[in-house]
């Protein structure tokens, strides 16, 4: 078989794993699911698809790093972008012409932010495309050419004209399958993450999910429904989270800090549980500023979380307790068991070994700056004897030298090293 | 007012010019508390005689030998040996201080199960070991120490069948320099049967060998036999790494230690001639720590001291039956514990304190025990003040041997107490009764009737 053209591996990596990093995943099943899935909506897929591949092209044609266009990092916020404007916007010349230069806008912010953040450790999640999908939003208000799509409307009609009765049908049928509430949303949610808003697309993400990561699963699970937990328990605006399916926010939280910036623990994921209350917060505070402006909020509200909570934590003075993952392995499970292969590896060779000079059970008679002969310059020696239960240090009569209990015993190196100097005219204490 | 203690007159020749008792004091006191409770009391409580156990002794006894050894090697493990005292109560103090259990038979193998130790802290020593016993040790992952090939082809036969691999030792006699050599035992080292043994188990891996085990002889009083034991044993150890790139996980020294009795026939008291725990430590440890096994290869020690550890918590309360004097006009005294009793009084002289304040006057007497057997002797010799019917008597260092290898002969076996760190008396073992000798007795109908 005739080797492929290194360029359609970089087009092709490039493009799918793009999808892959809005979930924190580079498994390349994983993220070609989610393509397919982002086609449920036609629109949506075809303009994210295009925006990927538009910005691809740019950061080639501009000379940016390949390896790092490669893992998807300078597109993925393009993608969203493309993924909603294909919602929102009517398909034309001038749409695609916008989204060419929004994209170029998201792009420009992106790099910016790769290369601002990139010293200090910290992720600028989708930053770029809620500034860029602002942008588009505020500035097509005053563009007589851009449309706004009035899909979605008669829904009926469009699957009609689209698939005939058997859509139709389909589509009734699966409007009544009878999903709990609780798991309705879930689902819901998580189809949000690339603008979906169906169950089946969210069910196919659910299992996708679920095959490439249990850990990057459980976590949606958790963040989402303890976001949800918090809203009952404050009374604030279900209904809103309902219809908005803002929830996935919840969501990608606890992919962020429960196994992709921290090594999943029962610790991270009591993080989780913590910070998607702060998430919940943000919500409501963002939403009733942005609405001023009538801005949506999308992935606001977990992007400014996870970014806060990630420099606070790369900021510690003492790291104990939730391990930060020092080299990504786009994987929670990948990064548990690097994180466990690190300790068990390398858990002594963080500082030099020193052994206590013998064997068995002895006291320490006096130690630093013990006071008895301690002082000065031989403040920092240990001295050693051995007691029994009484605490006396020699057997009766305790007359002469072999009476004490340490004396005669074997007397072992600290560590490993080479004899410097043999002193052997010193005599036995008086006893 | 209290009445006074009346003491017979005696009637001693005196020689002059030359030493006499009357000038020497007598150097026994006496001893009228075991730790911390009356002799008269216990016996009063307990009936006569009594053996008492003192809790604190064999503790304090325990942890100087650990400490002796773990100051001196990485790694040890002491093995409480059964057949020297398998009173429940005395071997879980042993267990709860870190022992675990030495059995040479199958009874005692149970006993230490159901003490509660776990199988696979259980060394079967011993010839004399049946396919059911073996079959039960290998089911618990006992550790098992061959002493003959006809047991190693038991073991592989019962290797085939069961699912466990049973881990396995091999029991080594060697010429150590002391009489006489215990080649009875085990497989011997200088003419290479042990290596074959070593062999046959290693190559045909259906038992997994574990461990090496030697034991010498027993009151050894010569702490270099161990030392050159200790390198022998190192020696097939490092062989056996050598050849077959195998580890051994630890060597097992048995026991021997020598008590603080005094040996029949010894010129120096045993308290002067027992070797210290210190100086078997170091002989062993060094010997080992010098064979030239890799740092961290270092096998296991493991010890199954009985003896040096419980002699001494041992005592022996009992009281005076008679006074007679025999035909060649030495004074007998007669105690009401004998030789059914106190087995080891075949072995030592022990040490006799009379339980109550006496004068300075003594008496070269013979001790004899209750049985009318002539062998019931005690002490053929031994200097006490003068005794009368129902003074008491405490004998030292009986804690081991005399507690199983008591007979069931004429008298019914008497009590056994131990007074714990509080000084407060528990009873471990009761007083037997007529029962305890007929309960497996079984009369046959036709004897039941007779007629005089």
């Amino acid at each position: 078989m005739p080797r492929v053209p290194e360029i359609i591996l970089f087009y092709r990596d490039s493009i799918v794993r793009s999808y892959g990093q809005i979930f924190f995943s580079d498994d390349r099943g994983f993220s070609v699911l989610l393509l397919a899935v982002s086609f449920i909506n036609p629109f949506a897929g075809m303009s994210g698809l295009l925006a990927v591949i538009s910005v691809i092209i740019m950061a080639k044609v501009m000379g940016l790093n390949p390896a790092i266009t490669r893992t998807g990092l300078y597109s993925y916020n393009a993608l969203m972008l493309g993924l909603v404007m294909g919602i929102y916007f009517q398909f034309s010349l001038a749409f695609f012409v916008v989204l060419l230069l929004g994209n170029f806008v998201t792009l420009l912010i992106t790099v910016w932010m790769a290369v601002r953040t990139s010293s200090s450790k910290v992720p600028f999640l989708s930053i770029p495309f809620i500034l860029g999908v602002w942008v588009v939003l505020l500035s097509s208000r005053s563009l007589g050419a851009i449309q706004l799509s009035e899909r979605g409307v008669y829904e009926l009609n469009e699957l009609w004209n689209f698939g005939g009765p058997v859509l139709v049908a389909a589509y009734e049928k699966i409007n009544e399958w009878n999903v709990p509430l609780a798991f309705d949303i879930y689902l819901k949610s998580l189809s949000a993450i690339i603008f979906q808003f169906n169950i089946i697309a969210g069910s196919i993400i659910a299992i996708g999910l679920l095959v490439y990561s249990r850990i990057a699963f459980s976590l949606s699970l958790i963040g989402f429904y303890s976001g949800y937990l918090f809203c009952y328990f404050v009374q604030g605006n279900i209904s809103e989270l309902q219809d908005s399916y803002i929830g996935f926010n919840f969501i990608l939280t606890a992919l962020g800090l429960g196994g992709f910036f921290l090594v999943p623990s029962s610790k991270s994921y009591l993080l989780v549980a913590l910070s998607t209350p702060l998430v919940s917060l943000l919500i409501g505070a963002l939403g009733t500023v942005l609405g001023v402006y009538q801005l949506p909020l999308y992935s606001l509200p977990f992007s400014l979380i996870v970014i806060g909570m990630v420099f606070t934590l790369n900021n510690r003075f003492e790291v104990k307790g939730l391990a930060p993952v020092l080299y990504q392995l786009y994987s929670p499970e990948k990064n548990l068991y690097s994180f466990w292969n690190q300790m068990e590896r390398f858990k002594n060779d963080t500082y030099y070994h020193i052994h206590l000079p013998f064997f068995g059970e002895w006291r320490m008679s006096q130690g630093h700056a013990g006071g008895i002969t301690h002082k000065g310059d031989w403040r920092f020696a240990w001295d050693f004897d051995i007691v029994d239960e009484t605490g006396k240090t020699y057997r009766p009569p305790g007359k002469t030298t072999s009476d004490f209990y340490c004396y005669g015993l074997p007397v072992l190196a600290p560590a490993a090293g080479y004899v410097a100097t043999v002193v052997d005219d010193v005599d036995d204490n008086e006893i | 007012m209290k009445k006074l203690h009346y003491e017979r007159p005696i009637i001693q020749r005196l020689n002059v010019g030359v030493m006499n008792k009357f000038g020497t004091k007598t150097e026994y006191a006496p001893v009228t508390h075991v730790d911390g409770n009356a002799v008269k009391g216990l016996l009063a409580k307990y009936g006569s005689p009594l053996f008492v156990i003192s809790e604190k002794t064999i503790r304090k006894t325990f942890r100087d030998a650990n400490r002796a050894f773990k100051t001196r090697y990485p790694k040890v493990q002491f093995a409480w040996s059964y057949k020297t005292n398998y009173v429940n109560a005395v071997c879980n103090v042993f267990h709860q201080e870190g022992s675990w259990a030495e059995v040479v038979s199958g009874f005692e193998y149970q006993k230490a199960l159901q003490n509660g130790v776990s199988g696979n802290k259980i060394i079967f020593n011993g010839p004399d070991k049946s396919m059911e016993e073996l079959t039960m040790a290998i089911e618990n992952n006992s550790l098992l120490h061959i002493d003959h090939l006809d047991e190693l082809y038991m073991i592989k036969e019962l290797a085939t069948k069961s699912k466990k691999k049973p881990r396995v030792a091999i029991r080594v006699n060697m010429d150590t320099g002391v009489y006489p050599i215990w080649d009875r035992f085990g497989f011997n080292y200088e003419n290479g049967q042990a290596w074959d043994a070593i062999n046959k188990i290693i190559l045909n891996d259906q038992m997994e060998l574990v461990g090496l085990h030697c034991h010498i002889g027993t009151f050894m009083l010569a702490p270099s036999a161990y030392g050159l034991a200790a390198s022998k044993l190192s020696d097939l150890a490092l062989s056996i790494k050598k050849k077959f790139k195998k580890s051994i996980q630890y060597i097992d020294m048995g026991g021997g230690f020598a008590s603080r009795n005094t040996l029949k026939g010894s010129y120096l008291q045993g308290m002067d001639l027992a070797p210290s725990f210190d100086s078997f430590a170091e002989e062993i440890t060094t010997a080992i720590l010098n064979a030239g096994f890799a740092k961290d290869e270092l096998p296991m020690l493991v010890l199954e001291t009985g003896r040096a550890l419980i002699d001494d918590a041992g005592f022996l309360l009992g009281s005076v039956i008679s006074n007679k004097r025999l035909s060649d006009g030495r004074r007998a005294t007669i105690l009401d514990f004998g030789v059914n009793i106190l087995f080891t009084s075949f072995w030592y002289d022990h040490k006799i304190s009379p339980a109550q304040e006496f004068s300075q006057y003594s008496e070269d007497s013979v001790l004899y025990g209750p049985l009318c057997m002539n062998i019931d002797v005690v002490r053929e010799n031994i200097t006490l003040p003068p005794l009368k019917r129902d003074d008491q008597v405490v004998v030292h260092s009986v804690g081991a041997y005399n507690m199983t290898q008591w007979m069931q002969f004429i008298s019914l076996r008497p009590a056994i107490v131990m007074i714990d760190k509080n000084d407060k008396p528990h009873l471990i073992r009761k007083r037997e009764t007529l029962k305890s000798i007929e309960t497996e007795e079984v009369l046959p109908a036709y004897l039941k009737d007779f007629k005089l």
